[in-house]
């Protein structure tokens, strides 16, 4: 109840004014009736006793105002005064509300933009069941032979049996494989992108069909009737949503398959993978030593990282002791999924993350320096009100309220911005590029509205701590004298804003060093050489070949022959070529390394053998690529599969192998097990062609590479490559698309890309990240520069006066401008060594994603501190400019 | 300020509000009663000033020691009577015995023979 009467009370107060105030007054008359009657009682004539009474009382107004302020209304009514008269103070001035507006919803519209991009990275959990349960395992080989990388190896599918069996540490287990797969849909067959599972996999991860069911243990029976599960979209784009899909037969890689289940809208695995097969391993014993799979696990609750580590150890040792063969080194890593799914994308996503938040922090201090700078222009103002008894606190507060308004209206403007923003980010990002879209949801919500609110907050904080610990400072006297310059308080005031020239500086150089050691980054990964000609080579994978008509190694040669030749008489071709795998364009599974034995060397035990990539290619491979031939021969037409096994290898494998000596004519043997038995035969070497980058642009030493003949081992994923004369893949794969149809109607093209275009994919990542950067830093760059200006501009307003007197005794202009450029300039110095320190001692944040150049490149510091101080000087000398131009006696008769 | 001339007792600030609290112990009054009833009981020695009663019975009000009602009063005119809540009563004495022990440390220091 008195709750409630206080609520009443407050809302008859806010809304019930003149009725409170009546109430008030009436009581007041009863009072002084009372008084009067009670003169009159004690004997006083009537009018002394009204004129007693009235005295006392003192002023009807003066008790009214004091009685209303008991009433709490009254603070809130001032808020209210105040944010109405900041509102109004920052609309007498709009061009400094403009500014400071836009810059601070710009920076907080790219602040939103990328909280929006790596909140899914950084801080949401994945949509997955208790996703931090989850981890990865891999295998690594603990003993390389020498010049070999140490390298995360796939799982074999027969240690993933062991480790299911044996260990005490993980609630569920399973294994996948990406690969591409044809499948035919309504009127076509298309290649997608798909995947191989073991059962259990989507129940492990916490998503269920929509339709029929998972994948059960009969499924991976080799007897069973082969079954598929789609992906939604592929369910209703393929299949135009057949609600009878569950039980239908669809063809899968030339093979029927029995649809069992449709997973749910949005969800692909790995990355945008459609479709999934059972994983059938007939003889799963003879899989030992080859790491094909990745394995996934749940680790019970309750169970650490580090437990299961050790418990993995335990097994993996054991498995070594009884496969000695395959495993006497090989280890086992468990990391945690989370890290595996999305840790190349954590470092760029911090940097971009703390860029950001940089631009921010220019951009307050910025907002603080021109609300600092307009403060001195309404120092008297302040004073004036402090004068006539205005509370220090209620300026402070007008202040603070001035700037929660602009913070809030920008957070508001930052929020709608950044949807423009995340969609500009899209456009940025190439089409092929798989973020993973299930597990990465780029949205912009809840989440990211509170931290645009957070920011807002925060800017507000430090734009009006910066502003109200000035007014703090001010003294009613000097301001009122209007003595600016001279008092210790200028002093003190323009030390202030040095200090946040300074920061302003500070943060602007470090961003512009992040921003150039990017581009510089981007210049030479645009210039790598790649060891290729990519340029204008165009290209398409072919999945697979339907079964039927080819069945053997002939027959498939066959093939590619007339592909070959039917593409070649395209007009704008110049010439084409198969192989597998293709430099930049590599298919899921198709890179394989492989061991090797070299005739007339000591033959060294299984593990011990060297590693080498291998690729099957077709005659004219090299020259469709332009990869310079070194010494020897070309594969030709007459290396077919009843010519002696040839084989061509590249410069390191010779140098590696070989060293000074020749090695044509030389025989080896790969152990190539992609290629047919595996048995394979020796082989004599005809050739050596230059090295390639075959990953990506960023590859570092190449390792050892060798090629055979596409006669003599064909795969059954090949792409295709055309070396055209323009380079156009949309205005050529039409006739492409028509020619391949031409011969043979049942073969699905995947993927068609141009190689230049694969090439500047591979570091898609660190343009984006560039351009993000260049924008940030080149919007750091003009805040500096707007601060700056607006900062000396009052500066030099504040001391007309001393300019003038000056003049007066005879200084030049030139002396003046140098003065006041010099002083503006001491902040902004002391800035580019902070900041040049800053960007030296953060540097390892961003070091992995360099290329080419060192993270403290002095040369790129160099240049982002000359360009800030170039800017710094132009906003300090513009003003400055103006000063002297002041007429020293307009200056001292306005005295 | 007073139109009689006995000797003025300023009151400290809070004690007022002690002052009021007791006079509405016993029942509602309005505002000048609070006063004359002061007045009284202190045997002439308290004059409150119209201008600290009714700020002060305002920011009581407001903090819900006392509730007001609008009411006839004795020479039937509408008179605005407050009354004393049980936050008041509690507030009355917790404040009277803060009240005596400190009167009584100042008398004991007052006293004290040196």
């Amino acid at each position: 109840m008195p709750r409630f009467h206080r609520l009443r009370l407050r809302l008859r107060a806010l809304f019930g004014r003149s009725r409170l105030d009546e109430e008030l007054a009436e009581e007041m008359r009863f009072h002084v009736e009372m008084e009067i009657q009670r003169h009159l009682d004690a004997g006083l004539p009537p009018r002394e006793a009204r004129r007693a009474a009235l005295r006392r009382f003192g002023g009807f107004d003066q008790l009214r105002e004091r009685s209303r302020d008991e009433w709490s209304f009254v603070a809130l009514e001032l808020w209210w005064k105040d944010l109405r008269s900041a509102v109004r103070s920052l609309g007498r001035s709009p061009g400094f509300t403009a500014f400071t507006l836009l810059s601070l919803a710009l920076a907080m519209g790219l602040g939103a933009t990328v909280f929006s991009l790596v909140d899914p990275i950084l801080f949401r959990p994945l949509p997955l069941r208790e996703p931090q349960q989850l981890v990865t395992l891999s295998e690594v080989l603990t003993e390389v032979p020498a010049g070999f990388a140490k390298l995360a190896m796939n799982v074999a599918y027969a240690d993933f049996r062991h480790w299911r069996e044996r260990n005490h540490v993980f609630a569920d287990m399973a294994v996948f494989v990406a690969e591409e797969v044809t499948c035919a849909t309504t009127g076509q067959t298309e290649a997608l992108e798909g995947a191989r599972i073991s059962a259990g996999l989507f129940a492990m991860l916490g998503v269920q069909p929509v339709l029929g069911r998972d994948f059960a243990e009969r499924d991976e029976r080799a007897g069973e009737p082969a079954s598929v599960i789609i992906g939604y979209d592929l369910w209703r784009r393929g299949f135009d949503a057949d609600s009878a899909i569950v039980g239908r037969s669809i063809v899968v890689d030339g093979r029927p398959r029995t649809v069992i289940g449709v997973m749910p809208a949005g969800f692909g695995f790995p990355s945008v993978a459609q479709i999934w097969t059972p994983l059938v391993v007939p003889s799963p014993e003879n899989t030992h030593g080859r790491f094909a799979f990745k394995c996934i696990a749940r680790l019970k609750p309750g169970v650490t990282l580090e437990l299961a580590r050790r418990d993995l150890a335990t097994i993996g040792e054991a498995i070594a002791r009884e496969h000695p063969q395959t495993n006497a080194h090989v280890a086992v890593w468990v990391q945690s999924f989370n890290k595996t799914a999305l840790g190349s994308f954590a470092a760029p996503s911090r940097t971009l993350l703390g860029a950001v938040g940089l631009v921010n922090l220019v951009a307050c201090l910025n907002v603080a320096s021109l609300l600092l700078a307009r403060g001195l222009s309404r120092h008297r103002e302040f004073a004036v009100r402090a004068a006539l008894g205005a509370g220090r606190w209620r300026a402070i507060r007008q202040l603070f309220l001035e700037c929660a308004v602009l913070s809030a209206a920008a957070g508001i403007l930052g929020f709608f911005l950044s949807f423009a923003g995340l969609k500009t980010v899209f456009l940025l990002v190439p089409d092929e590029v798989s973020f993973h879209p299930f597990l990465l949801q780029f949205e912009i919500g809840l989440r990211v509205f509170g931290f645009t609110a957070g920011m807002a907050l925060v800017s507000c904080l430090v734009a009006g701590l910066v502003s109200a610990g000035q007014a703090m400072r001010s003294d009613v006297l000097p301001g009122l004298k209007e003595a600016g310059s001279n008092s210790v308080s200028g002093r003190r005031q323009r030390r202030w804003r040095g200090l946040l020239v300074t920061a302003e500086a500070a943060g602007a150089v470090v961003l512009l060093s992040i921003a150039g050691l990017m581009v510089r980054t981007l210049r030479n990964l645009e210039r790598v050489d790649l060891g290729f000609d990519a340029r204008r080579v165009i290209g398409f994978h072919v999945i697979s070949l339907p079964p039927d008509q080819y069945g053997t190694a002939p027959q498939q040669a066959r093939f590619y022959d007339t592909v070959c030749a039917e593409l070649a008489k395209l007009p704008g071709v110049r010439s084409v070529a198969v192989a597998a795998p293709v430099p930049l364009e590599m298919l899921q599974g198709s890179q394989s390394s492989n061991q090797f034995v070299v005739e007339g060397q000591p033959l060294l035990r299984k593990e011990e053998q060297p590693f080498a990539e291998f690729a099957t290619v077709s005659p004219g491979y090299f020259g469709t690529l332009k990869i310079p031939l070194v010494r020897g021969r070309d594969f030709t037409a007459a290396d077919n599969a009843d010519a002696p096994p040839v084989a061509i290898v590249d410069t390191a494998f010779a140098r590696r192998v070989f060293g000074r000596t020749n090695p044509l004519g030389r025989r080896v043997k790969f152990d190539a097990k992609a290629a047919d038995d595996g048995s394979q035969p020796w082989r004599e070497i005809v050739g050596v062609v230059a090295e390639v980058k075959r990953n990506d642009v960023m590859d570092g030493e190449a390792r050892p590479g060798f090629f055979l003949p596409l006669a003599q081992c064909p795969r059954s994923r090949m792409s295709v490559l055309l070396r055209t004369a323009d380079g156009d893949l949309a205005g050529l794969m039409p006739q492409v698309r028509e020619t391949m149809l031409g011969i043979d109607e049942t073969v699905a093209l995947y993927r068609p890309f141009s190689l230049s275009e694969s090439a500047r994919r591979s570091y898609a990542g660190n343009r984006i990240m560039g351009q993000l950067l260049a924008v940030f830093s080149s919007f750091a760059l003009l805040l500096a520069g707007a601060g700056i200006a607006g900062v000396v501009a009052f500066t030099v307003a504040q001391r007309t006066h001393e300019i003038g007197v000056r003049l007066a005794l005879g200084a030049t202009s030139g002396d003046v401008l140098r003065l006041i450029v010099a002083q503006s300039m001491r902040p902004v110095v002391l800035g580019l060594v902070v900041g040049l320190g800053a960007s030296v001692a953060l540097s390892r944040w961003w070091a992995n994603l360099l290329y080419g150049v060192g993270r403290n490149d002095p040369i790129t510091l160099a240049i982002s501190a000359a360009v800030l101080g170039g800017v710094a000087l132009v906003a300090s000398y513009l003003p400055a400019r103006g000063a002297t131009r002041v007429d020293p006696l307009t200056v001292l008769r306005a005295e | 300020m007073g139109t009689n001339s006995q000797p003025k007792i300023d009151l400290l600030q809070g004690t007022l509000d002690l002052l009021i609290l007791r006079v509405l112990q016993p029942g509602p009054q309005h505002g000048w009663g609070i006063a004359q009833r002061i007045h009284l009981l202190s045997q002439e020695a308290l004059r409150v000033e119209e201008g600290s009663l009714y700020p002060a019975l305002h920011r009581m009000e407001n903090k819900d020691w006392i509730e007001a009602e609008w009411g006839p009063s004795e020479n039937n005119r509408r008179a605005k009577f407050y009354r004393i809540t049980a936050a008041g009563r509690r507030q009355l004495e917790a404040e009277r015995e803060g009240w005596f022990r400190l009167t009584e440390a100042m008398a004991q220091v007052l006293n004290s023979a040196s």
